[in-house]
């Protein structure tokens, strides 16, 4: 069996707009994720991060390209065909107040999957519900209660409880603390933790904020405008970021410490639209190291000279080159 | 003297279930051209602060003293008070659409806000907007000033809206959450563009987030609120570095280290503001709470992390830090062994 549980090939996804234009959210994006591992995935409004997720757990048909998961090719399974791979295919959204039905009750919203998937039953329904709940600190007596009546926090332990239900060999994490208050934030990272060590998952975990990926992640891949620009382990990408977009967004953030001084990489203008990608590299326009090969060619994602084997970056004229 | 103090400002919301205490006893002061962060978490009262200054509480009850520049706030009547609010104090929230009109271009907006406030013609008005779009770093101002507010990005919003803030040259300015919706590189822009405008302007700021990085990056000194109180208050470096309060020192701990490291969470949440816990709001929360912390309140006094150090906690004045020394200190307090 290979390291990845999850493989994804040259995926593109276009959102068809009238005249011929499209949304090019996803343009060509291969990754793998590896069995246990929680893989990050960072970028801006617009980058494609979420869209990817979707199509990973094919919440989306993709338009071009292969999600393979566990050996087994997804990209086209119809609907009743897709049932099986859905079980070990989970994911957990931001919102903990809109992905909830607030009618229902919080037993029958965390059992869906078993009632779903025929799995279990009346009272042995109940009981592994309970034991969810209990799993990730709720209060298995509450089962009868309505969303409204828990926090943002507890309403996001019940999204966890909900996806880990059947049991899933991969859960996608789509901005899962953004939401949150930063004490409660914390509450929820180490349960993610706890819960990944437990029971052996594996995660793609999307957040704008890269302090969190910093924390949970043991890989990260940066995207702009629906690419991968750079992908390595957490610690090297951070540590010495070799895209200059990597690099901007990374200084941009003010460490939480008034002791240290914040320089920012302040970058020209917002990210253009993913209606009409910029030509060649498509940071070029705003790149403060932009040279005229990079609006002639588009950059690979490559090992770069004095990279290990796992550290991509799409850029011809990388940061930190010695 | 300071541009802005408040005494002891109470503010409640009447709801169906009684009474919503949102601010109880604030106190704070803030000196021209000095930036004032306020940190807590949803809830926490931080929001309706600086809504209360700005006079913008619709049907609350408001007590206390909102002195501004020399006068108090809340006994002007509502003309005097909206010629202070556009001129004198500007403001930016989180979501500049909302404080857009959709129906009108940026530029006439800009201009409208100037002539309520000064005599000035339309046409001069209207090359002062363009100066100001210029200014807060939108390109071809002359020509996006006659664009609507749909057609801006997010980061050029909170630009236009700063524009705006900053056309009359107030002496404070209140933002609210500014960068918050914001993406990493274009939140980086919009925090130097405030710190560019507070340096040429002379500014005070009073910067309310909940982003503790934020804070650190512009904040001289920083404000802590739980349950609408104050519960500490301090310059920059004393907040972050020598913390007295225990909700300060657990938001601290809270926040992601390095990979691997097990974050501390404050367990539990925020108390509801209906139902408020006896004594100290934060005690069922705390992991130092003594006998007295669930009998009184404590006052906010001061305490020993730097100069004007004050926080409203029973721990001895002395608790002051994140290393070993101040945990055994607070550990003997508790009467616990240190770990």
């Amino acid at each position: 069996m290979s390291g990845a549980l999850l493989e994804v090939r040259d995926l593109v996804k276009h959102f068809p707009l009238r005249h011929g234009h499209a949304v090019r959210a996803v343009d060509g994006v291969s990754l793998d994720v590896r069995r246990g591992e929680t893989l990050g995935l960072v970028g801006e409004t617009g980058s494609g991060k979420s869209t990817l997720a979707r199509c990973m757990t094919r919440l989306h048909d993709v338009t071009a390209g292969h999600v393979v998961f566990d050996g087994d090719d997804i990209t086209g399974l119809p609907r009743r065909r897709l049932r099986p791979y859905r079980r070990d295919l989970q994911m957990i959204f931001q919102d903990p107040y809109g992905s909830l039905n607030p009618h229902r009750r919080v037993g029958s919203i965390i059992g869906d999957p078993f009632a779903v998937h025929g799995v279990a039953e009346g009272r042995e329904r109940k009981r592994r519900v309970q034991e969810l709940m209990e799993l990730v600190g709720l209060n298995p007596e509450h089962y009868n209660r309505f969303p409204a009546e828990f926090s943002g926090g507890q309403r996001q332990r019940i999204g966890v409880a909900r996806a880990l239900a059947l049991r899933p060999k991969l859960i996608v994490c789509d901005e899962p603390v953004s939401a949150l208050d930063v004490s409660i934030q914390a509450q929820i990272v180490n349960l993610l933790a706890d819960l990944q060590r437990e029971l052996g998952l594996t995660y793609v975990f999307i957040a704008h904020d890269l302090s969190v990926v910093g924390h949970l992640c043991d890989r990260v891949a940066v995207m702009y405008l629906g690419k991968v620009v750079e992908i390595g382990p957490t610690e090297e990408v951070y540590g010495r970021p070799r895209h200059p977009y990597t690099e901007a967004l990374l200084s941009a953030r003010p460490a939480p410490d008034p002791d240290v001084a914040w320089q920012p990489t302040l970058l020209a203008g917002d990210p253009p639209s993913p209606i009409a990608p910029p030509a060649a590299c498509r940071f070029h326009p705003r790149c403060p190291m932009a040279q005229p090969r990079c609006a002639d060619e588009e950059p690979l994602l490559e090992v770069k000279p004095g990279d290990t084997a796992t550290r991509l970056t799409a850029c011809h004229f990388p940061m930190g080159t010695p | 003297m300071s541009l802005l103090e408040l005494a002891d400002l109470a503010v409640s919301f009447p709801s169906p279930d009684g009474a919503v205490h949102a601010l109880r006893g604030v106190s704070l002061t803030l000196d021209p051209g000095r930036t004032l962060g306020v940190v807590g978490e949803s809830g926490s009262g931080k929001s309706t602060a600086a809504l209360a200054i700005l006079g913008l509480n619709r049907g609350a009850r408001v007590s206390g003293r909102i002195g501004f520049d020399g006068q108090d706030l809340l006994s002007l009547g509502e003309d005097r008070l909206r010629e202070v609010r556009g001129s004198q104090i500007g403001m930016v929230f989180q979501d500049p659409l909302s404080s857009l009109h959709p129906y009108y271009t940026v530029g006439r907006q800009i201009a409208e806000a100037i002539r309520a406030h000064e005599d000035v013609g339309a046409k001069a008005a209207r090359r002062r907007a363009a100066d100001l779009l210029r200014l807060v770093g939108i390109p071809e101002p002359e020509r996006r000033a006659d664009d609507y507010p749909h057609e801006f990005s997010g980061g050029m919003r909170q630009r236009v809206m700063l524009a705006m803030a900053v056309a009359l040259r107030p002496k404070l300015l209140i933002a609210d959450e500014p960068t918050t919706a914001l993406d990493a590189t274009v939140q980086a822009q919009i925090l130097e563009l405030i710190m560019r405008l507070q340096r040429e302007y002379g500014m005070a700021v009073l910067l309310i987030t909940h982003d503790l990085g934020v804070v650190a990056a512009v904040a001289d000194e920083v404000m802590v609120m739980y349950a609408g109180r104050v519960v500490e208050s301090a310059d920059s470096h004393t907040a972050f570095h020598r913390p007295h309060h225990p909700y300060t020192l657990g938001l601290l701990a809270s926040l992601p280290g390095p990979r691997g490291q097990r974050l501390r969470p404050i367990p539990g949440q925020p108390p509801s503001l209906l139902r408020m816990p006896d004594g100290c709001p934060f005690q069922p929360r705390c992991d130092y709470a003594m006998h007295q912390c669930a009998a009184t309140e404590p006052p906010l006094l001061t305490v020993t992390g730097g100069p004007a150090h004050r926080s409203a906690c029973w721990l001895p004045s002395g608790a002051v830090g994140r290393d070993d020394g101040a945990e055994r200190i607070r550990a003997r307090a508790i009467g616990r062994k240190a770990s």
